[in-house]
């Protein structure tokens, strides 16, 4: 189901309304951790890799010129943050397998599922880990997703294809 | 547009772990919902972060007035003692490894091994100085990329490593072969940086820019008249990629064409005095003018403008374009090298192919292979032809029926007399003329 803000509420946000910021966040912060694990692996670096995107999209609301596409945006900025925090913290890569409480975890989301998960992510690079979170956590299409990181489709597409087939060769797939 | 409807077990499967993935993320901060709080407060904070940015560019630039006197300094003994100069060379890349042969594509030598493997990608693309003496080469490794300047005959002249952590990066040399201009792609302030550095690596100057610019897949090139230094990127959004110009001491910056739309590829005509673009057609700016359509978007319609190429004698205008129409449908798509006439705008077709593709619901193609003649390869390195200096011949790279990776390839500007100059390249190469 898509959700997306008002645009009022965007342009309450845009004109430094915290309140109305602070709805946004509510509506849109678990989509920013979750592409953001997705490309950096590591729970607490997806938590200020979401921050830091928050930050960012605080100081640039006022440039998203279709309200109605905030949330790809979002989890556009999110990820750009992700890939940033990434090459700067070479020590935690996303080989991080996390052990949780299996009450809480899918049952079709073993560990060993987890972990073939996160090392077939940690074959990509972390772009193409943003391609593929916003492919499959934003439903994004090519078109849309080239438009966020200000690439091409033809250059998406083929990135995807790659990393994709990459994804099915590691995880029992290909 | 519709999304077809071949369903994949793959695909499926895939999201499910994602989602899966990501929610464990938003499992342990669901309390952190509080977010709300910490953020807002926290957003409150970058107003005074704000008043200190607008001291710190002052000392920023008291710092880089100090290392500039000392840099210039160097750079001006350095650049005297650079050895001879030795036209007609070709750079290319292969595997992460930077390799250089004669204009024809004979005498190959490995001048820098990129070392590329998981964790790093080696050497991207290389730019040839002028003289053909140098190659400015980006260096992907495994936290950053830097530029390190090679030697043609082998060896590091140096190495310059910005201080951003931008994504993406391009090189290109002066004329004078005395300076590059690098641009990098956002970093973690989200915005991108433009250098002029050294002939050896080192930091001459940092320019500045409008507010928040960004520059994804960042173009840059130094007019052949050293006046300008062209980049493409935006100072708002991520989808209005702009034209434009830089003065190289800084002085100037100008944005070209602001109507023209989104700004993929642009190339400078041999005097300086225009550029050709590609923007929802193929335009041609003055650089202190207005820009006009050479070919209107009637013309290149259900085209994609990857790579542009001046002729020398400034008469032709050489494009790759592709067939961006099919995207996202399982068919044909169709590549083709076109030469383009400055004076009129009338266009010659001089190598086409066909490619087919396989494509799944979600738009990822499952099977692609070149179907007939050749097709070519979009990227940030790929793609854009170059000319010899007679201006009677174009170098591009291309993939042909039956061939695995791109070659480098020469044809005149008849169409006849086409030849593989080089075999099996990744993607993207350089001459020196």
């Amino acid at each position: 189901m898509e959700r997306d803000a008002s645009p009022s509420l965007v342009d309450l946000a845009a004109r430094g309304d915290e309140a109305a910021f602070t709805r946004i966040v509510a509506t849109y912060h678990a989509d920013l951790l979750r592409i953001a694990r997705v490309v950096c692996g590591d729970i607490d670096l997806a938590a200020e890799a979401a921050q830091s995107a928050w930050i960012v999209a605080w100081r640039r609301l006022g440039s998203l010129r279709e309200p109605a596409r905030l949330r790809p945006w979002l989890m556009a900025i999110a990820a750009n943050e992700a890939r940033q925090l990434v090459r700067s913290d070479t020590r935690r890569r996303v080989r991080e397998i996390v052990v949780r409480d299996p009450t809480t975890t899918p049952a079709d989301f073993g560990v060993a599922v987890r972990v073939d998960l996160a090392n077939a992510l940690g074959s990509l690079d972390p772009r193409d880990r943003a391609l593929v979170g916003m492919r499959y956590l934003a439903g994004l299409e090519s078109p849309e997703i080239a438009r966020e990181f200000g690439m091409t489709a033809v250059g998406v597409r083929s990135r995807l294809s790659r990393a994709l087939d990459r994804l099915r060769k590691e995880l029992g797939d290909g | 547009m519709a999304e077809q409807s071949i369903q994949d077990p793959f695909d499926t499967r895939l999201g499910g772990l994602l989602r899966a993935y990501g929610d464990e993320a938003v499992g342990r901060f669901e309390a952190a919902l509080i977010a709300d709080v910490a953020i807002t407060r926290g957003l409150r904070s970058i107003s005074i972060l704000e008043r200190l940015r607008a001291v710190a560019p002052t000392l920023r630039l008291v710092a880089v007035a100090a290392v500039l006197g000392l840099a210039l300094a160097v750079a001006v003994l350095l650049v005297g003692s650079l050895p001879p100069s030795d036209p007609s060379h070709i750079v290319y890349v292969r595997s992460g490894d930077v390799f250089v042969t004669d204009g024809q594509g004979g005498h190959r030598q490995l001048i820098a091994a990129g070392h590329a493997d998981a964790n790093q990608a080696g050497y991207l693309s290389g730019d040839l100085s002028p003289d053909g003496s140098r190659v400015a080469a980006v260096l992907g490794l495994s936290t950053r990329l830097t530029v390190d300047i090679l030697a043609v005959t082998g060896g590091v002249h140096g190495t310059f490593s910005p201080t951003s952590d931008g994504l993406g990066m391009q090189a290109t040399w002066s004329p004078d072969g005395r300076h590059l201009a690098v641009v990098t792609g956002p970093g973690r302030d989200e915005i991108s940086d433009l250098f002029v550095v050294g002939p050896d690596g080192g930091l001459e100057r940092t320019l500045r820019w409008p507010e928040g610019f960004v520059s994804y897949e960042p173009i840059v090139s130094w007019s052949p008249d050293g006046r300008w230094i062209l980049v493409t990127g935006c100072p708002c959004s991520y989808t209005s990629r702009g034209l434009w110009i830089v003065s190289p001491d800084g002085s100037t910056t100008r944005q070209l064409a602001e109507s023209a739309g989104a700004v993929w590829k642009a190339v400078w005509s041999p005097d300086g005095g225009r550029i050709a673009f590609a923007a929802n057609g193929l335009w041609l700016a003055e650089t202190d003018g207005p820009a006009r359509h050479l070919v209107p978007p009637s013309r290149t319609e259900n085209t994609y403008i990857a790579g542009l190429g001046w002729s020398p004698d400034g008469r032709w205008i050489a494009m790759t374009i592709g067939d961006p129409t099919s995207v996202h449908e399982t068919g044909t798509e169709t590549f083709a090298l076109v030469v383009v006439s400055v004076a009129d705008g009338s266009m010659r077709t001089l190598v086409s192919g066909t490619a087919s593709k396989t494509v799944a619901w979600d738009g990822r193609i499952v099977d692609w292979h070149v179907l007939s003649g050749e097709a070519m390869v979009d990227g940030p390195y790929g793609d854009w032809p170059k000319w010899t200096p007679d201006s009677r011949a174009i170098l591009y790279d291309s993939i042909a029926v039956g061939e695995t990776y791109p070659a480098v390839r020469r044809i005149s500007l008849d169409g006849s007399a086409s030849t593989i100059v080089i075999p099996e390249i990744d993607q993207g190469f350089d001459v020196a003329s």
